[in-house]
Order: structure tokens, then C-alpha cells, then sequence
């Protein structure tokens, strides 16, 4: 005797299909549950050295940018792991974002802050200073040429590079030393102490910089954990390929910038 | 003759056209990203990052289907024509082995249209399987270089050409499905008449 499909059999067929493609696609939903679910991290990488000249400066220095943000959650990690393969992940709660945010606008306040102490103390390492509108002008178009940058690291940088600006020096002795660092630049020409040191060495160390500079920041640090000269010295021994300069002040770079043979 | 490889036949139908459904979502994503990044960034992405986990997901997940369905492919073809120049084992070795599966890979669905195209009630349903070997190929490797090249430089119109060439692979993928299915089905329930003269035919070859 055939036997001949019944109709029962048939729907049942359908139905083992249509349970195993069921359980398949519970697989990537599971994943995007997984993927999407909000879990906090910031992150923070090594970034690039940039030469001041790129904002309209013409010196021959380079100022230090590392990459920080948030994460809310594995998939957007995961995306930022691939962008960035040496970023290194902090867990961190729901308002991290917001934090996130309040920190960038209090960096553009006090990169504007440093900007304009960069410029006064360059001017002040003249005997002949500028007039007020020179002043406004320069402000204006490095606010202006800055806006993509947070936070007053680049005040020490800038400030070396106008006096070279100024005084129409070339530090880099026509590209022999590759010269970067970070400190912001208070109003008394000091150099103040930054975050992230260990990313911008090795930001530094990637962009082939041979001279350094960070805050000489020891004797008068007086948060939790280690100064930035302390950890910048920390790391220099295992980084031949770099001079790190600790620094006071604007004068105590130039000094060292002199010297240069 | 009952196929072994029915079920997952259409397991594999239905999960490509979902597959060819998500991959045409990815593709107008890549295309708002292509033209616009920041519209993307600020209204899409949330969206959009979902439609590329359900993609990569789904598409291992085929993956791993898709070599269970391949061995139960061959199992049949092994059962319904005699020395079938490909086994189950030596099928999902051309698919696995690296770099051998650049070959191995077209070379499974050129043999099965072939083998198909010998015989008159299933020569249409062979070629267009050996007509689609190309484009398998073709795609498989570009959509490898592209992928290598995506992790390197990030541009945006290579995440376009990559959307395209995975959803033409994809749409490859459920016709070459199609087809095998039909050929096999077309196989197992041939005419009587023509099972006789090819028992006869295998006769005489191994007689000589």
C-alpha cells in the first residue's frame, strides 16, 4: 500500500520547520538583548600628537590629545574596541555619560582659560609686548581653531610655540627632534598638572616624539595616586626612544629647548 | 525516498530570506551612514547597531546550519546517484579547510550542477546551479578581501559596497538552496522508467 501524505503529517512537517527556525532566530535575539542591555564604561586610549602649526601657530612643536569617552553598552564597546585596539575600559554607572558631558564643557572653559595664558606668557618672554587687539585676535582664532579639543593640556605646548611664533625660532632644528608633551599654563607661567598621563606618553612613544615634556608636578601634588612627573618616570625607563623633560614652567621648557644642539 | 536533508532545506529557505530581509535593513543603514553621519549618529544608531548584531548573529548561526544541511545534501546525492564524486565528509572539509575552501567551496555546487545537468529531467535545475557557482565565488572572495579592508580603514563607502556584496551573497545563497532542494527533490521522485535506465547504465559501467 502508498502511503500518501496526510494532511496531519504535512502541517506537522511545517511545524518541526517552523520550531527549529524559532529556536534559531532566539539566538540573535538573545544576542541583541545581550548587546543592547545598558552597562556603563568609560574608556580612554592613546590619541595623537598635533603640531600647533595645524591650529595656526607657526612653531615647530607638538601638543597631545588622548581619546576618553562612555560606553552604555557591550555592542558600543565593542565598536570602540575595534576603532581604538589599545583603548582600556573602566566600569562605570549610569551617570558616567552625564559626567561625561560636564567634564567637556568644563574643559572648554578651562582650554580657553590656558589659551590665554599661553598667549600673555609668550608675549611677556618679549621685551616688547603687544598690543591689546593682537591679543583678541590671536584668542579669538585659537578658541576658534581648539573647539574640537578638550581640557587645558595644550596650554604648555601652545605657549612654547608662540614663543617660537614670536621670536622666529625653529626648536626642532628643522625636524631633528620631534618635540611634544602636555601641562596646561597658569597666569604665573607654571606648568599645571593633567590627566591620562600614561596614554600620552604612549601617545608620544606611537608618534615617534623624541623630547616630552610633563608638569614637574612632585613637590606640590597633593591628590591620591601618583603625580604626573612621578608616573611619566615610571614609565621612561622602559621607553628608551623618549627624553621625558619634567617641567616647572614655560622659561624652564624654553631653557631646555635653548640648549639644544 | 525520503530526503534527509528536507527539514533542513527549508530551515535553510526561510532563515536566508530573513537573513536577505535583515541584509537589505543593513544596507539602507549603510547608505544613511554613507550619506549623512551624524544624522546616523544622532536618530539611527541605536537602531541600526541592533539590525548589525540580529545580521552577524544570524549569519554564524547560518553558518553553522548551513554545514549540518551541506553533509545531509551529500548524504542524499551519495544515496541517490551512484559514485557521487563528492562524500558528505569530503563536502564539509571543502567548506572548512582554510583557503582550500576558496576552491572547495565553488567546486561542491559546480560538481552537484554537473552531476544534475547528466540527467534530462533535472539538466535545468543543474545549470542554473553551475551558472551560480561564479557569482558564489566572486562574492565570497570580495566579501572577504572587503571585510579585512573594513577592519583596517573604517570608510564609509566600503561599509556600502560591503552591505551590497552581503546581501548579493546572501540572495545567492537562498537560490543555490532553492535549486539543490528542487534538484533533489526532482531526484528522488523521478520517473520510474528513468531509475531502471540508470540502474541499467550502472550496470554496465560496472560490468566493463
Amino acid at each position: 500500500m502508498n502511503h500518501i501524505p496526510s494532511a496531519s503529517t504535512s502541517s506537522r512537517r511545517i511545524r518541526r520547520e517552523y520550531t527549529i527556525v524559532f529556536i534559531l532566530l532566539l539566538i540573535p535575539l538573545a544576542a541583541v538583548s545581550i548587546m543592547l542591555f545598558p552597562r556603563y564604561y568609560s574608556y580612554s586610549a592613546p590619541g595623537d600628537i598635533v603640531s600647533v602649526q595645524d591650529i595656526g601657530v607657526n612653531g615647530s612643536v607638538n601638543f597631545c590629545y588622548v581619546q576618553e569617552g562612555v560606553t552604555t553598552n557591550l555592542y558600543e564597546r565593542f565598536a570602540v574596541g575595534q576603532a581604538l585596539p589599545n583603548a582600556k575600559f573602566e566600569r562605570a554607572d549610569a551617570d558616567a555619560q552625564e559626567a561625561l558631558e560636564s567634564d567637556m564643557q568644563l574643559g572648554e572653559e578651562l582650554r580657553d582659560e590656558t589659551i590665554g595664558n599661553a598667549i600673555r606668557s609668550a608675549d611677556e618672554q618679549d621685551a616688547d609686548t603687544s598690543p591689546e587687539e593682537d591679543y583678541e585676535d590671536k584668542y579669538a582664532s585659537l578658541t576658534e581653531e581648539t573647539a574640537n579639543y578638550y581640557g587645558d593640556s595644550i596650554g604648555l605646548m601652545l605657549g612654547i610655540g608662540l614663543v617660537e611664533e614670536e621670536q622666529h625660532l625653529d626648536f626642532s632644528k628643522n625636524g631633528k627632534y620631534v618635540i611634544a608633551g602636555t601641562g596646561t599654563l597658569e597666569e604665573d607661567h607654571s606648568v599645571g598638572s593633567v590627566g591620562a598621563i600614561p596614554n600620552k606618553v604612549q601617545t608620544a612613544v606611537n608618534a615617534k616624539a623624541t623630547i616630552f615634556f610633563v608638569p614637574k608636578d612632585k613637590e606640590n601634588w597633593f591628590y591620591e595616586g601618583l603625580s604626573n612627573e612621578e608616573e611619566a618616570m615610571g614609565i621612561a625607563s622602559s621607553i628608551p626612544s623618549v627624553h621625558i623633560v619634567p617641567v616647572a614652567t614655560l622659561e624652564e621648557a624654553l631653557d631646555y629647548l635653548r640648549q639644544l644642539k | 525516498m525520503k530526503l534527509r536533508s528536507e527539514v533542513l532545506s527549508n530551515v535553510m529557505r526561510i532563515m536566508l530570506a530573513i537573513l536577505v530581509a535583515v541584509a537589505v535593513l543593513d544596507l539602507i543603514g549603510s547608505l544613511i551612514y554613507a550619506f549623512s553621519e551624524s544624522f546616523y549618529l544622532d536618530s539611527v544608531h541605536s537602531l541600526f547597531s541592533m539590525i548589525s548584531i540580529i545580521k552577524v548573529v544570524l549569519y554564524y548561526t547560518m553558518c553553522i546550519v548551513y554545514l549540518v544541511w551541506i553533509f545531509k545534501v551529500h548524504v542524499d546525492l551519495n544515496q541517490l546517484i551512484l559514485k557521487y564524486p563528492r562524500t558528505p565528509g569530503g563536502a564539509l572539509a571543502a567548506m572548512l579547510i582554510p583557503f582550500y575552501n576558496f576552491y572547495g567551496l565553488p567546486s561542491t555546487f559546480s560538481r552537484m550542477g554537473a552531476q544534475l545537468e547528466e540527467r534530462s529531467y533535472t539538466a535545468a535545475i543543474g545549470r542554473k546551479i553551475s551558472t551560480l557557482t561564479v557569482p558564489l565565488i566572486i562574492l565570497f572572495l570580495f566579501n572577504y578581501v572587503l571585510g579585512r579592508l573594513m577592519q583596517q580603514t573604517g570608510e564609509s563607502f566600503l561599509f556600502v559596497l560591503g552591505s551590497v556584496v552581503s546581501l548579493a551573497l546572501s540572495i545567492v545563497y537562498l537560490l543555490l538552496t532553492r535549486y539543490v532542494s528542487q534538484g533533489l527533490h526532482q531526484l528522488a521522485n523521478r520517473p520510474a522508467a528513468e531509475h531502471y535506465e540508470e540502474s541499467l547504465e550502472q550496470q554496465n559501467v560496472l560490468s566493463h
